[in-house]
């Protein structure tokens, strides 16, 4: 293997750290991968590509449930932004927020993006003000 | 506001603010007002983008959200510990505006 050439197991010569891989490319690649692909494969690189295999197989499934289950956890943790409840009232009425009722509870993020809800506060009093905003 | 608190309420009170504005706005909006003040925001300003919280308190302003501008009626409300609401100023008409005096005395009136 160390040779200017080697030769593989179905008998023919290769130049040393080179294999075809792909679609006839050249490339250098680690010796077990180099004989893999130079078919034919010997049973017992079979039986140990497929060891491979299977070794890898649970964790590559784990790791693709992981960024599943993130990335359906990006837009939920995006959703709890806004009001508690009452999301079908309508959006204009005055007189709806009452003195001496529950102030409605929210959750919306602030400048570090870190989220506040307003029942968080509970032991402090709380000056709530509605901004026109666009300064 | 919150440089008129008396000592012992700036502990208990906190001011939260919100508008209608991204995240980003109010990041970068908060260090002008500190250049320009010469002193830290002391409101806990939050981004109701999706003008949710505007809506759920029905305070968005139709009018102006006919033309595509969600904003809500200003309004303050004072809130005790208990998150009872026991004071509220809206402000339809956008120049008469709860004075820092009328918040102070609606303060003082609860624990």
């Amino acid at each position: 293997m160390r040779g200017r050439f080697v030769e593989t197991p179905d008998g023919l010569q290769y130049p040393s750290g080179f294999c075809a891989a792909g679609f006839g490319s050249w490339q250098e690649v680690s010796s077990r991968s180099r004989w893999r692909n130079l078919s034919p494969l010997t049973n017992d690189l079979k039986v140990e590509a497929a060891a491979v295999d299977s070794m890898h197989t649970p964790i590559s499934l784990r790791t693709i449930i992981a960024i599943v289950f993130l990335l359906l956890a990006i837009p939920s943790l995006r959703a709890q932004y806004g009001p508690k409840d009452g999301e079908s009232l309508s959006s204009s009425d005055l007189d709806r927020v009452q003195v001496g009722q529950t102030a409605p509870d929210f959750t919306l993020p602030k400048p570090d993006g870190k989220a506040l809800t307003l029942s968080s506060l509970r032991d402090k009093n709380v000056v709530l003000v509605f901004y026109r905003g666009h300064w | 506001m919150q440089s008129l608190l008396p000592e012992d309420s700036k502990r208990d009170t906190v001011i939260v603010g919100v508008a209608p504005d991204s995240v980003e706005d109010i990041a970068k909006m908060i260090p002008k007002v500190e250049s320009q003040t010469g002193r830290d925001f002391a409101i806990t300003l939050l981004s109701d983008a999706q003008h949710k919280v505007i809506d759920r308190y029905g305070l968005l302003n139709e009018r102006a959200a006919e033309r595509g501008r969600y904003l809500p009626h200003p309004t303050t409300y004072v809130i005790d510990k208990a998150g009872t609401i026991r004071w509220k100023f809206t402000e339809v008409n956008y120049k008469v505006r709860p004075t820092n005096e009328m918040i102070l005395s609606a303060l003082s009136e609860i624990d």
